[in-house]
């Protein structure tokens, strides 16, 4: 089996950053997403999910964590689609899960959280930044 | 599948499609249909999609919502910063939005409008120079060095009667967004901060009073006036006379008033070329670039007639002066200079320190008359009467108590040039602080006569309206603590106005005076003054 690399992007003003860890099991997608073209931006990152998805045992915890001031509406669509992946992981047994944090100051944060957790089975936990 | 009828209300044709395709997958007639296993799949993939497509709406609307708020917000906070801010693109023109200020700043809509142009809407050197630099900052890539004020970027503009202060900063713009990056200008209206210094330095060089120029401004410009510089120049230095006199009897605010007539006067004759500085308190002080001896003793005659032709208020404004004249351009004699200046102007103070007394008692006289404070038959009478009863009293005629005497006869009231006319012309019994303001006229004489130099005619004027038994004024001074002429101008003075009609009485007769100065000996009089006057007075073939 080849190894799934670390991947490593930096934040830019309009794309957020992403250290995706596979060995250390440390997932997190940090910063404002409004690329021109998100689903190019994030659809490397939804092949390498389903890569790392298919390799996690199910010893291994994993959580990803969130933190997305403001994100577009293609961005959301490839969100929806990520945590969709990670939910179909979970109810395959794995332990899969998300860690949202949102800036209190800014009341929609917490309303995106919601939404996005809605409908969502596996752990969820949206927590303040300053709880940190 | 909907969380809430309302979650769905934009896709009711969607879900009316997707419940009658369901229905349509629950008939048997369809059970055997081939195409039924993807009919199903395409029936779960678009509720699938529904549901994404619903919440990704409702997490754009709430992202959109929020960034509106935060918006509002930025532009509350910008509007209320009580600075213009602004950006200008490639083009330099100003980019909207843009902040309230910066439309009360320019008086109206400014989106669009050239920068430069704004600004600097006479000056074409300006705007070109800027934009210029500008265009420079545009182009600089982030890490270059920034464009600086030192560079030649104006740090204000005028307008409108107000002071802007300019801040640049160059802005990228966010990624993605593909504009190009702008200058954001900040707009700080400095007008009252830009007065209040203006206003400082004014003070720093000038003199508050008379706007003229101080101390501090004629040293800088006397050394900067050193050796080399042009020759001839010419200094004078004037003195004013009478200022303490009016500070004392009129009160400072005549004599500010004395001072700042004076210096317009100065100014005026002198002119722009001049500097006219007001040295000291009552010193003044006139450069004269260019002026020769002759040119300078010019200038002098001519500020002397501008003094005599102004008005006496509430004394006639004349100076004692003094000059010098710089020739030799290679030398620094400016010590020497102001010492020669100033020695001529104190010489000539002294010279004409009594003349100028006379004239000042002779101007005082006349204004007593012309306000009618003073009669001339009046004073006359006195001056006779009181110097027949010094003589019998053994006062010699060539004595300075006898000098002091005839002074005392027309300046006895003098104090009361400076009561308000109001009061001294007030008919019918005084109100007590009306009373109060009367009775300080012997003290305002008092001063008066001293600013004169006139030392004993001031303690006389002090004491006329002192009684032998004490109930007079100011003091209630008794018997012999009261001098001797201030008593004799006491009787003289109360005889000569019983026999004489007032206003509000008539006269009485020569008889009923003289008893009444009789009745009044020990009390209101001096017992021996009044029984030598009386006696004087009944003799025969007096007149008065």
């Amino acid at each position: 089996m080849v190894s799934i690399r670390h991947v490593y992007i930096e934040g830019t003003r309009s794309t957020p950053e992403v250290d995706f860890d596979p060995e250390l099991h440390v997932l997190s997608i940090r910063g404002q997403s409004y690329p021109e073209n998100a689903f190019a931006f994030y659809e490397p990152l939804l092949k390498w999910l389903d890569e790392y998805l298919a390799d996690l045992n199910a010893e291994s915890t994993v959580e990803i964590e969130l933190q997305l001031p403001y994100i577009n509406t293609t961005s959301t669509k490839c969100f929806l689609m990520m945590l969709e992946k990670l939910d179909e992981a979970f109810k395959q047994g794995k332990q899969v899960g998300v860690r949202w944090l949102y800036d209190e100051d800014n009341e929609s944060e917490l309303e995106c959280a919601e939404e996005f957790k809605e409908d969502l089975l596996l752990p969820f936990r949206i927590l303040p930044k300053t709880a940190e | 599948m909907a969380k809430s009828s309302k979650d769905y209300e934009a896709f009711g044709e969607e879900l009316q499609t997707l419940y009658a395709a369901r229905q349509e997958l629950q008939e048997a007639e369809y059970a055997g249909n081939a195409l039924r296993p993807g009919y199903e799949r395409l029936s779960a993939r678009y509720e699938k999609l529904l549901r994404e497509m619903n919440k990704v709406l409702r997490i754009s609307d709430s992202q959109s919502l929020a960034l509106l708020r935060m918006e509002s917000e930025l532009s509350v906070l910008l509007d209320n910063a009580m600075q213009g801010f602004l950006t200008v693109d490639r083009t330099l023109k100003v980019q909207k939005p843009y902040s309230a200020e910066c439309r009360r700043i320019f008086g109206g809509k400014i989106g669009g409008a050239s920068v430069t142009e704004l600004m600097w809407p006479d000056d074409p050197d300006t705007r070109a120079k800027v934009e210029r630099l500008m265009e420079r900052m545009l182009s600089a890539q982030a890490d270059e060095s920034e464009v600086r004020y030192s560079d030649g970027l104006p740090n204000s503009f005028q307008r409108g009667g107000l002071r802007i202060r300019i801040d640049y900063k160059r802005i990228a713009m966010p990624e993605g967004t593909g504009d190009d990056p702008r200058i954001m200008l900040i707009l700080t209206d400095i007008t009252e901060q830009y007065k209040s210094k203006e206003q400082l330095e004014f003070l720093s060089t000038h003199d508050p009073l008379t706007g003229m120029f101080n101390r501090n401004y004629v040293e800088k410009w006397i050394s900067d006036f050193g050796p080399g510089s042009p020759r001839p120049v010419s200094l004078i230095m004037a003195d004013m006379n009478g200022l303490k006199l009016v500070n004392d009897v009129f009160g400072h605010l005549n004599g500010d008033q004395l001072l700042t007539r004076a210096g317009g006067i100065i100014r005026q004759t002198f002119g722009e070329s001049a500097v006219c500085a007001r040295w000291g308190g009552d010193e003044f002080l006139v450069l004269l670039p260019g002026a020769d001896a002759e040119a300078c003793a010019e200038r002098i005659r001519r500020l002397r007639e501008a003094f005599e032709s102004a008005d006496a208020a509430p004394i006639p404004i004349s100076m004692a002066i003094g000059c010098a004249t710089l020739a030799d351009p290679g030398r620094e004699e400016w010590g020497p200079l102001f010492q020669q200046a100033e020695k001529e102007m104190y010489k000539t103070k002294l010279l004409e320190s009594r003349a100028i007394r006379k004239k000042l008692i002779a101007e005082i006289t006349e204004a007593m008359y012309a306000r009618g404070i003073e009669d001339r038959s009046h004073v006359s009478r006195l001056t006779a009467l009181a110097e027949g009863l010094a003589l019998r009293i053994g006062i010699s005629p060539e004595s300075p108590a006898m000098s002091t005497l005839a002074l005392l006869a027309g300046l006895h009231d003098v104090g009361n040039i400076a009561i308000p006319q109001e009061v001294y012309r007030h008919d019918g019994p005084l109100a007590a602080d009306q009373w109060d303001i009367v009775r300080t006229h012997s003290e305002i004489g008092y001063r008066l006569a001293f600013s004169l130099g006139e030392p004993a005619l001031a303690e006389a004027i002090l004491s006329v309206h002192e009684n032998w038994d004490g109930s007079g004024y100011p003091y209630g001074l008794r018997g012999e603590q009261i001098p001797e002429l201030s008593r004799l101008m006491a009787v003289v003075d109360a005889f000569d106005a019983m026999t004489h009609d007032r206003p509000h009485r008539p006269a009485m007769t020569r008889e009923s005076a003289l008893a009444e100065i009789r009745l009044g000996a020990g009390s209101k009089f001096d017992p021996r003054l009044a029984e030598v006057f009386a006696a004087w007075m009944s003799e025969p073939f007096v007149e008065t």
